[in-house]
């Protein structure tokens, strides 16, 4: 590989950090670009390359952060940079997901029924949910470990942390950020976690799959707008707060209903409990080949 | 063929009849050429063929205590030449003409184009307004709202194009950048602390108002200016009749900037001094704003554009009210000409400019107007320099008698001077209108937000409207504060505010108003509840928050108008009958509006979802914290 000096970066090259906080974070680049001073372009001598091929070397090069910091930066020594020899077996079998075999729904896609229709009614979230507040940890107490640790964030299912606590809650209950920028955004979470004191854990009262709790995530989401830094998403204001669901005939929230439209939707195939990435790619590829 | 002289002699009669030329200070009525410089220039290459030759419109009038109005007018002889189709033949039509002048004067001047054809017998006129900045013309409009289709007077044509908003907010935005920069060389040059800054501006508007002060600073030298700044000051404020004590308290804090040593150095690059460079600053570039841009409440203005930067006065509870949140307080309260008002925290006065920009607008008669200024505005203010910004404050704004005193508002004294405020015949007025944003977050128990608004509605009589913005958390939590109210008072409404309003100081508040003198529970009625947080304002750098979009005035009618019929909407109003233990917040009764719930709502929870479970639940490869 070479180094391709400062122009225009193509299709298919690798970028890498220099400098800074993602020093040597390497990418392959999937559309043309320009790259900011501190990064260099690595172009394959090899123009038939494989994009996992070229993936494997990115993360050959990922390995080798350890070795740089704010005073030794990457600049000069990256020629030099030793990487295996040959590449395993197994990465010529490695597939790319794709977005068409992601984004797969587990079933067939429902119509949402209005809202403000008859067809839903209103519950107090304590009728369907215990709410119970998060613990406070401060991050010096922390230590790196393998417990999701959700706090008020919107990203990445609410978790900021991994720690080495003892999990707090179980999996299959949903998190609520309460203080905050983040307050309203809902979660369920699908592993033992701790949550933080500026959220909420809901558990709910009958049982409710995934599907269910995701549809409910996102109707509880809809009530972000009336919170505020000065009006806070508290545990009394949260237990009656009041949300809307689909119904069924007898007037209980009609679980069937929520399952099945979120089952109808894209993405949800991901969310198969025996899926794994590769047979969801390697579904797809099954199936765009046939 | 008829004769264009006939048209102008006809333009030029309407305006002798209407007192254009009857006194040559005040308005310049000039033909084809303008003495003012950047006019000519601006019309040396607006011939209308288009070559780049000098342009001659048939009238250009300009007021010198406008000079940012220009108004051009274009005539044709035959009323068949009063407008093309797409208005591109400036060469041949009045209306094209007029507008092609129009384009080259307004990047620099707010442009009144008037376009007339015909004769006596038979005639068409159109009035057109090239706000400055713009290429597009509007059809003037009076304040009133009608469309201006006749000649009218000076005065009035400035006060229609005036009122337009987009006029209006021009203006604001050359004001901010000009106290801006009036900054920059307070700090630069004169090494004025914050609390100064206003003051000197203050001072200085007070003594430009001062005839004689606004002719001859120009000729004092640099260590003799101070002094006679200082006099003025003095003459202008003995003037405003306020007791002997008062105006001592008030002109004491101006004595500091006197004595500023570096106002009265002669430098090499202003050998007149800081304080006469200061002086003509605002004297060129805001004294004529004054005059003409009567709701501006100019002192507050540049308090605020200082505060800004000095950054300390957040912490010290101190916030000022946006201009627009005043100008909703006199609205919700709905004063008149028969109103009484106090603001018994009135810092640099915005809310009683506001209530008296409010009640001169329902007063038919001028004595009506001098009893609004004289008898009907009444102020307390704590704090000595904050309460000389005040009374300058007032005194610009034409208030000959200011009754604003100075002291806490929890004295005796100062409580009973207000309740027992005498109009200027003797016949006591007590105030039936409050209006307060009291200093948040005093660490003195005894000093919360609620206690202020609770001394407020005492002041007022029985039945009178105050109206308060505080904290949420006053309305929230609950508190002694909130029962002791109750006990007195009716709550009638609380709004929610947007939650950047006080930026950047990172205050969430509300607004209250309740019925003096009638307790909550023989009121026996259910309270309104606003959810007013989205006011269309957007934070632009260097600006702070402006109504960019120009929807404030849609927004806030739409505000006003559901506050008085007590509307309710989902999503944006309810009604409640609360308690002292109850949340006085829209947040808690509103009804989530479902309407707006879709699939894209689900997708984005299932995607967010999916991605995450598809990275699977690891510990993330670094440590970046974002």
């Amino acid at each position: 590989m070479a180094y391709a000096g400062n122009d225009l970066g193509k299709v298919g090259e690798l970028t890498v950090a220099l400098s800074g906080n993602g020093v040597l974070s390497t990418f392959v680049q999937p559309e043309e670009f320009v790259t900011g001073f501190h990064v260099m372009i690595l172009s394959p001598k090899d123009a038939a390359m494989s994009t996992v091929e070229k993936l494997w070397w990115a993360r050959c090069i990922w390995e080798n952060r350890y070795r740089f910091s704010y005073g030794r930066q990457a600049n000069r020594t990256l020629a030099s940079l030793e990487v295996p020899a040959t590449l395993p077996d197994w990465v010529h079998t490695l597939k790319v997901p794709t977005h068409e075999g992601l984004a797969r729904a587990a079933g067939a896609s429902v119509t949402l029924t209005d809202p403000t229709g008859t067809g839903w009614a209103d519950f107090r979230l304590d009728a369907l949910f215990d709410v119970k507040k998060g613990k406070r940890f401060t991050k010096a107490s922390r230590v790196p470990g393998d417990t999701p640790f959700v706090g008020a964030s919107e990203k990445n299912n609410g978790i900021t942390d991994y720690c080495d606590l003892d999990p707090l809650h179980p999996a299959g209950v949903m998190t609520v950020v309460y203080n905050g920028n983040s307050v309203g955004y809902a979660f369920y979470q699908p592993e033992p976690f701790v949550a933080s004191d500026d959220v909420n854990v809901l558990y709910p009262k009958v049982p409710m799959n995934r599907w269910v709790q995701l549809f409910v995530a996102s109707i509880i989401k809809h009530q972000r707008s009336r919170f505020t830094y000065g009006y806070k998403w508290t545990l009394a204001r949260m237990k009656r707060t009041v949300i809307r669901l689909p119904v069924a005939t007898g007037g209980e929230p009609d679980w069937d209903f929520m399952e099945r439209y979120v089952q109808g939707l894209q993405f949800s195939a991901a969310l198969r409990p025996e899926m794994t990435v590769h047979e969801l790619v390697n579904a797809d590829v099954e199936k765009s080949a046939s | 063929m008829a004769n264009e002289r006939v048209t102008e002699d006809m333009v030029d009669a309407a305006m002798r009849a209407l007192g254009y030329y009857d006194d040559e200070d005040a308005i310049v009525v000039e033909k084809q050429q303008s003495v003012v410089k950047a006019i000519r220039e601006a019309l040396s290459k607006a011939s209308k063929t288009g070559k780049g030759r000098a342009g001659y419109p048939e009238f250009i009038v300009t007021s010198p205590d406008t000079p940012d109005i220009v108004v051009l007018v274009e005539c044709k002889a035959d009323t068949a030449k009063h407008e093309s189709a797409n208005r591109d033949k400036p060469v041949d039509f009045a209306v094209d003409g007029v507008l092609h002048y129009a384009r080259f004067l307004s990047p620099r001047y707010t442009v009144i184009a008037i376009a007339v054809s015909g004769t006596r017998s038979s005639n068409l006129w159109s009035f057109f307004l090239m706000p400055k900045g713009e290429t597009q013309p509007k059809v003037l409009v009076a304040p009133s709202g009608a469309e201006v289709d006749s000649l009218i007077p000076m005065d009035d044509l400035i006060r229609a194009a005036s009122f337009d908003p987009m006029v209006h907010q021009r203006r604001e935005r050359d004001l901010i950048l000009f106290s801006q920069q009036m900054h920059e060389f307070m700090r630069n040059e004169a090494e004025m602390s914050e609390q100064e800054k206003p003051l000197a501006v203050a001072g200085t508007l007070i003594a430009l108002s001062n005839d004689v002060f606004a002719r001859t600073y120009d000729a004092y030298p640099a260590r003799d200016l101070p002094d006679f700044w200082m006099r003025t000051i003095k003459d202008e404020v003995s003037k405003a009749k306020i007791p002997v004590s008062k105006v001592n308290n008030m002109t004491q804090p101006f004595t500091a900037i006197e004595v500023q040593p570096e106002l009265s150095k002669s430098t090499h690059a202003y050998p007149k001094g800081l304080l006469s460079e200061i002086v003509r600053l605002l004297a060129d570039r805001v004294l004529p704003f004054m005059t003409v841009y009567h709701d501006y409440d100019v002192v507050g203005r540049f308090y605020g554009e200082f505060l800004k930067y000095s950054g300390g006065d957040g912490k010290l509870g101190i916030v000022l009210t946006p201009k627009h949140v005043a100008e909703l307080f006199a609205l919700i309260a709905n004063v008149n000409k028969n109103s009484v008002v106090v603001d018994p925290c009135a810092g640099t006065g915005s809310f009683l400019i506001s209530a008296m920009m409010q009640m001169t607008k329902t007063a038919t008669t001028e004595a009506e107007i001098t009893s609004i200024k004289k008898d009907r505005l009444i102020g307390i203010e704590q704090r000595p320099s904050m309460y000389a910004l005040a009374v300058s404050n007032m005194i610009l704004r034409g208030d000959g008698k200011a009754n604003l005193y100075q002291g806490s508002c929890f004295d005796t004294p100062n409580i009973n001077a207000v309740k027992k405020h005498k109009d200027s015949s003797g016949r006591i007025l007590r105030p039936n209108v409050g209006l307060i944003n009291p200093p948040y977050a005093k660490s003195k128990a005894d000093l919360s937000e609620l206690r202020f608004v609770d001394n407020m509605l005492d002041m007022l009589e029985k039945g009178g409207t105050g109206v308060a913005i505080v904290p949420v958390s006053c309305a929230t939590a609950a508190s002694v504060e909130k029962q002791t109210i109750l006990n007195k008072h009716t709550l009638e409404a609380v709004m929610s505010m947007p939650p950047e309003l006080f930026t950047p100081v990172g205050a969430i508040a509300c607004i209250m108003v309740f019925t003096a003198g009638v307790p909550h529970n023989v009121a026996n009625k259910k309270s309104w509840f606003g959810y007013w947080r989205e006011d269309g304002f957007v934070k632009i750098k260097n600006l702070g928050r402006v109504d960019r979009h120009h929807t404030w005035p849609g927004i806030r009618d739409r505000w006003i108008s559901s506050w008085r019929n007590r509307e309710v909407h989902p999503g944006e109003s309810v009604t409640a009958t609360v308690t002292a233990k109850d949340e006085w917040v829209a947040e808690a009764f509103m009804e989530t509006d479902y309407s707006n719930l879709s699939q894209r709502d689900l997708e984005r929870v299932l995607l967010d979802h999916a991605l995450f479970v598809l990275k699977g639940s690891q510990p993330a490869e670094t440590a970046d914290d974002d």
